[in-house]
């Protein structure tokens, strides 16, 4: 999978998440700014682990790689790159 | 089964019986019900006959505001909303205070009379007033719990303020829902909700222990200890947070401050606590769904376990909430809580009340926490004064009598410490705040 299609599946979960269009969510916004709080941030990291196999919640949660869509997919995309 | 609609019928969910069962024991306990109220900061004077005005005009839109608890043929109980309601009471006081007198003794009594029952049960919420001198207005909303939770209290004021700058209330009313089905179906799978959450209850409930005999308790009216940040403060919080917890993850960060300031407060009494439960709500509506859903309660609880051992080692406390967080969301905790609670229903509210409290030895947990997140009302103004502050100032059931409430209102985080007298006094009071603003500093 790569980070075109990471950052598509993400989209895809936070728009079920927040009840909204996925054309609604753009991937280089600050995903606080998109309504995404503590709780639907733990949603959104539990989707990452059930599809990708990543416990992100024990990574630090460092900003830089959360703080959007698009960072997070490179993160992921890393992280898998490195598995494999 | 799929019961009609009815225009007059509001079916309550689990979640509002659960609530409804709250308001018996607190009734039972304390005279006054599950009441809660949101509190406005405002610039200047506000001129309360015109509020009255106002809000006695938009309420008479809303007869849900004097609907009442029913059970139906089919044992599902339901909010009966009168056909023809009776004309619009609104129950409010005014109190003028010096500018001499200190914020706090003005956020006392005005806080106060949520310990005062509705007088009749058709009466859900009651305005209460305070003008500190000509500087500013304290404008309190108490509301009965079994009505609106929280948000939709926020939410009833942002739609009452919405209207006043249209006058205009059918695009209004039609975007919000007063009908609910009875869910008197898909049992198999409410059972086995059930389950999921019995497994939660289990994992915490060897950590519950009660912080005081509560039968000894004999001043159950509550008292609020109001805690507020700056914009400049919040946000170094937000950084700490993110620092010590990760991103996004300021509820357990505060959570895990309100323990460790709560277990040394309670160590200076030689209250040797092993071990805490929390049970957290938290709002289950969509962002942008809070207009649909204004009315009754659309909240689920977690519970979460905090060990004694854990309480000087904060990042060690921090991750076990977390982990506790992360755990109960991938099993739907939540979910699960709100689906089972519909089995419930069947139960009168003073069996439900001994049930309830099963799991842990009798006990509600030790402390109520919620964070709500940023206020709803964010206009510059409310009523055309400049609004600097929101806040909230919930009654908690007894036990455990004791909760921490946070919200962000106007960039400014604030705490509510909701108490019983007999259970902190005013030296403990002092002693969270210090320690609360010093582990921040």
């Amino acid at each position: 999978m790569n980070t075109q299609d990471i950052e598509t599946a993400l989209i895809r979960e936070v728009a079920v998440i927040l009840g909204i269009g996925p054309e609604t969510v753009d991937p280089t916004r600050p995903i606080q700014d998109m309504g995404v709080d503590s709780m639907s941030f733990v949603e959104l990291l539990i989707f990452i682990e059930k599809t990708f196999q990543l416990k992100l919640i024990q990574s630090g949660l460092k900003k830089e790689d959360f703080h959007t869509l698009q960072a997070l997919a490179r993160r992921i995309a890393g992280e898998l790159n490195d598995d494999a | 089964m799929q019961i009609p609609y009815s225009k007059n019928k509001r079916y309550l969910t689990g979640i509002d019986w659960i609530i409804n069962m709250f308001d018996r024991m607190l009734k039972k306990s304390s005279g006054a019900g599950n009441a809660a109220q949101v509190m406005l900061e405002l610039d200047g004077a506000l001129d309360e006959a015109a509020f009255r005005a106002d809000m006695t005009s938009f309420t008479e839109a809303f007869p849900v505001l004097r609907g009442s608890v029913r059970r139906d043929i089919n044992l599902a109980p339901y909010w009966k909303i009168p056909k023809k309601p009776p004309p619009a009471r609104l129950l409010t006081t005014l109190d003028d205070f010096s500018e001499s007198v200190s914020n706090a003794i003005v956020l006392a009594k005005l806080t106060d009379h949520v310990n005062d029952p509705f007088p009749d049960d058709t009466l859900h919420m009651a305005f209460h007033i305070a003008r500190h001198g000509r500087a500013r207005t304290w404008l309190s909303m108490v509301f009965d719990h079994r009505l609106f939770d929280a948000r939709g209290a926020e939410g009833f004021l942002a739609l009452f303020e919405s209207w006043r700058a249209t006058r205009s209330i059918e695009p209004i009313k039609q975007d919000i829902e007063t009908s609910e089905p009875a869910h008197l179906s898909n049992w198999i799978r409410k059972f086995k909700a059930g389950q999921t959450v019995n497994r939660a209850l289990r994992d915490v409930a060897p950590s519950s222990h009660r912080l005081r005999d509560f039968a000894a308790v004999r001043d159950r009216r509550t008292r609020f200890r109001f805690i507020r940040f700056t914009e400049a403060e919040t946000r170094a919080i937000e950084t700490l947070a993110h620092e010590q917890a990760g991103f996004l993850m300021l509820s357990p960060f505060l959570l895990a401050l309100c323990l460790q300031t709560l277990h040394a407060a309670l160590a200076r009494k030689s209250l040797d606590i092993p071990a805490y439960v929390v049970p957290v709500s938290m709002d289950m509506r969509r962002p942008g769904a809070w207009r649909a859903k204004t009315f009754f309660n659309h909240v689920s609880f977690m519970f979460l376990a905090a060990q004694a051992r854990d309480m000087a080692d904060r990042p060690a406390l921090i991750q076990s909430l977390i982990g506790q967080i992360y755990e109960q969301t991938k099993a739907r905790v939540q979910e699960c809580y709100v689906e089972a609670s519909m089995l419930m229903r069947i139960l009168p509210l003073g069996i439900l009340s001994r049930l309830a409290r099963q799991p842990f030895k009798g006990e509600f947990g030790a402390l109520s926490f919620s964070h709500l997140g940023e206020t709803l009302l964010s206009g510059d103004t409310f009523m055309d004064r400049p609004l600097l502050n929101v806040c909230h100032a919930p009654r908690v059931p007894i036990p455990p009598g004791l909760g921490f409430f946070f919200n962000i209102g106007n960039g400014q985080l604030n705490v509510t410490l909701t108490y019983l007298p007999e259970l902190l006094d005013d030296s403990d009071l002092d002693f969270i705040e210090h320690a609360l603003r010093a582990s921040i500093a």
